[in-house]
């Protein structure tokens, strides 16, 4: 099939689908991910490119108008006019242009300490890296609050700790510092985030001192890194697969992470992922018997979910279906509801090699009972669809980006999967949520980044800030 | 098929708001006219030197800007029994919306429509607002080319009817001469690009008429273009009904209201006069198509005595 042919065939898919849904009389209730069969349809073609994304946005357009025509609402008839980010020609879900200069971390590993604040609440900032560019430079922190100078019978701030740091440079020039990507203020033990640095760092500079802390203390940074051992880092070829294998493969992968029954754009995600094999295959996107295909069935019959994919079909004797897990799939159905992470911050760093036009530093991590924040600087990359700026958000309402897919595994053979991100801030910071936690035992983590023609891996060692961790 | 392709279709006409005035709007024999403006092109040249253009002449443009539009068939209606809402009051403030460039869209100053639009439904809503967020020019360009085709549905029932039948002429088989005094025939790689589109268009007006034909669930028929000799073809497999009829279909027998008459699914048309025709049913899919005289009482299309 020519690359015309299957673009006809998936448009086709799509506007019959466009036919069958007015038939109903759709009633469009407004904003929100996912809001109706069009969208999921429209948006997993669009992922994959099976369709353009711009005419994917245009056929949503005009189902939207045709379905306003039909109720009254006449709003929706004017949507065409204002396409999302990801249907115009230079859309965030495309590859982000790379500037030349690749992103580099240095491991910095201490802690600030700050003075109190309401009540005589006292929190801390822990410096985990520096990451840079030639036109951005961040400190990753992982803060909290620590204890209280007087007493006092008020509880705990619900939110971060805040106090206004920069940094001054060897060269004597000031770095006044932002917090970035707080979240929200929810009364958890620990924030991620990070201190943006304007303006960003001379090409020269050695030193920085950050701060200052309580009582004026301040924390030097060695942008050199002199003494730190170098991340063995490898390159391999990566398993050929196209953008429709690897979005069911990412399915898989929230599935695991999130449950069959959680909510993801209004479905129970294990609905939503049926929905999405039979857009991929009914529009020719994939074979029905594609390898991606039997993996997910694979993975549906041991969640006990039929996602309409011959997993019930192919063996109606109960028996395993034809379909191999990935060792990361196999290892979360066994561990994927851990809760015995080590409590503890990593900063290690690790400048990547560049996989598909994209550039990554990785600039440490914080370990937690129940997951793992990991800090990535990235060049030409987003993470689109997998949340914006707030821990825990779920799969949005727009393509997702399949262009690079995470994993890691620890040195204890745990496995571990991106669940969600948080990014968007100006920096190209990003964090990624892994779960299950660490295992208590790791010793150190190989990250890997897989594109369409290369796979990286990384391994970090685990060194917990102030020794061995909780 | 001697006939032209609209000679089985209702002529159609309405009254609009045309400065001061009320003109009567008129869609006959393929093509609209503005009966009190006798010189509508020679208007339109003056528009584009600057001019003012009168409402009249402002729709006759934008129903030859969108005749090959596929959009028509996106957003039209595809059974009697889907209506749409199209309030005039809503084609205006959707006007209003638009930054007003001399002889674009509207013409100079206000927007002058005060035609009686189609019924509406107690359900339809105003826009409360438009949105203000800045557009693109590529994107305002779009806002009001679909501002320009909402008003052409504003216009009624047999004018969506008449608009849907002359963007299906003109995407029907390349090469033959064209029907109507202002089709052109599609270029073919316009024609494969829009495959997509003429498939669902063509699903979605069979299906509801071949599920009254039949008795299936509209969802069961799978309809694709014909692009040979002859007027296509039907099979039935199981509760599924696959058909192949040329786009041409659309204007001929969908347009003109009837695809199913008397039990048979119409397929060709041998000669017509409003409200006269002579065509070619199927009784039932694979059978041969029997020639049937058919004719529109007032309400519907019926068979004539003594055929079928």
């Amino acid at each position: 099939m020519t690359a015309d042919a299957g673009s006809g065939a998936a448009e086709t898919y799509l506007r019959l689908m466009a036919e069958a849904q007015l038939r109903q009389a759709p009633a469009l209730a407004g904003p929100g991910p996912y809001r109706h069969r069009m969208w999921l349809a429209a948006t997993t073609l669009a992922a994959t490119r099976a369709v353009d994304p711009v005419a994917a946005w245009r056929l949503l357009a005009d189902f939207e108008t045709a379905a306003a025509l039909r109720t009254g609402d006449i709003h929706a008839a004017l949507r065409g006019a204002h396409p999302p980010q990801w249907a115009r020609p230079t859309g965030a879900s495309q590859p982000a242009a790379a500037s030349p200069q690749a992103p580099a971390a240095v491991p910095i590993g201490a802690t600030l300490p700050l003075p109190p604040e309401r009540e005589g609440w006292y929190g801390e900032l822990r410096l985990l890296c520096l990451a840079r560019t030639d036109s951005e430079a961040v400190i990753t922190v992982a803060t909290r609050w620590v204890g209280q100078a007087r007493r006092s019978a008020t509880r705990r701030p619900r939110h971060a700790p805040f106090h206004q740091v920069g940094a001054v440079d060897d060269g004597g020039l000031s770095h006044p510092g932002s917090l970035w990507d707080m979240g929200i203020e929810d009364g958890r033990d620990w924030w991620d985030c990070h201190l943006g640095l304007t303006p960003a760092l001379p090409a020269g500079a050695r030193w920085l001192e950050v701060g200052p802390g309580a009582g004026g203390r301040c924390v030097r940074v060695d942008l050199a890194a002199a003494g730190a051992p170098p991340v063995p880092v490898s390159v391999a070829p990566a398993e050929p697969a196209s953008a429709a294998a690897r979005l069911l493969d990412r399915a898989g992968e929230e599935l695991l992470c999130h449950g069959p029954a959680s909510a993801a754009g209004g479905l129970p995600l294990g609905r939503r992922v049926a929905l999405l094999i039979q857009d991929l295959t009914g529009s020719g996107a994939l074979p029905s018997d594609a390898p991606a295909v039997r993996r997910l069935a694979a993975l549906g019959w041991r969640l006990g979910l039929d996602l309409g994919a011959g997993s019930y079909r192919d063996r109606p004797d109960g028996r395993d279906p034809p379909g191999r897990l990935p060792p990361a799939w196999a290892s979360l159905l066994i561990d994927g509801d851990a809760r015995d992470g080590p409590d503890g911050v990593a900063p290690f760093a690790a400048n990547l090699p560049g996989v598909d036009g994209v550039t990554l530093a990785l600039a440490g991590l914080r370990s937690a009972r129940d997951g793992v924040t990991l800090h990535v600087m990235a060049n030409g990359w987003v993470p689109a669809g997998l949340g914006w700026l707030v821990h825990g958000t779920p799969p949005g309402d727009e393509p997702a980006d399949v262009s690079l897919s995470w994993r890691a595994r620890d040195s204890a053979g745990r496995w571990h999967l991106v669940s969600g991100s948080s990014w968007g801030s100006k920096q190209g910071m990003i964090q990624l949520h892994l779960t299950p936690p660490l295992h208590p035992a790791a010793r150190s983590v190989e990250v890997i980044v897989t594109g369409t023609r290369h796979e990286i891996r990384a391994v970090m060692p685990l060194d917990w800030m102030d020794g061995a961790p909780r | 098929m001697s006939a032209p392709w609209w000679a089985a279709l209702r002529p159609a006409e309405t009254r609009i708001s045309c400065g001061p005035s009320q003109h009567v709007l008129r869609w006959a024999d393929g093509r609209l006219t503005a009966a009190d403006h006798p010189d509508a092109e020679g208007e339109l040249v003056l528009a584009a030197l600057g001019g003012g253009k009168a409402e009249c002449v402002a729709v006759i443009e934008a129903w030859g800007a969108h005749r090959d539009d596929l959009d028509v068939l996106a957003l039209g209606p595809r059974s009697p029994a889907d209506e749409l809402t199209v309030a005039w009051d809503v084609v205006h403030d959707l006007r209003s919306a638009l930054t007003h460039r001399p002889g674009q869209l509207a013409g100079p100053g206000r927007p002058g429509w005060a035609g009686r639009p189609p019924p509406a439904r107690p359900a339809a809503q105003r826009p409360r607002s438009m949105p203000m967020r800045r557009l693109s020019p590529e994107a305002e360009r779009a806002q009001a080319r679909r501002a320009a085709l909402l008003s052409l549905f504003a216009l009624g029932r047999d004018f969506q009817l008449a608009l849907s039948g002359e963007v299906a002429a003109a995407w029907s088989a390349p090469g033959r001469p064209p029907d109507s005094p202002a089709a052109r025939p599609p270029a073919p790689r316009d024609l494969a690009t829009a495959q997509p589109a003429l498939t669902a268009a063509l699903t979605g007006r069979l299906a509801p008429a071949a599920a009254a034909w039949l008795g299936i669930e509209p969802d069961q028929v799978r309809a694709t273009p014909h692009q040979g000799a002859g007027w296509g073809h039907t099979q039935r497999d199981g509760a599924t009904l696959r058909a192949a009829l040329p786009v041409s279909w659309l204007a001929r027998v969908w347009a003109a209201g009837f695809p199913v008459v008397g039990g048979h699914l119409v397929v060709d048309v041998l000669d017509a006069a409003w409200p006269r025709a002579q065509v070619r049913g199927l009784a039932e899919p694979g059978a041969e198509p029997a020639v049937l005289s058919i004719h529109h009482d007032g309400e519907h299309w019926t068979v004539a005595a003594g055929t079928g």
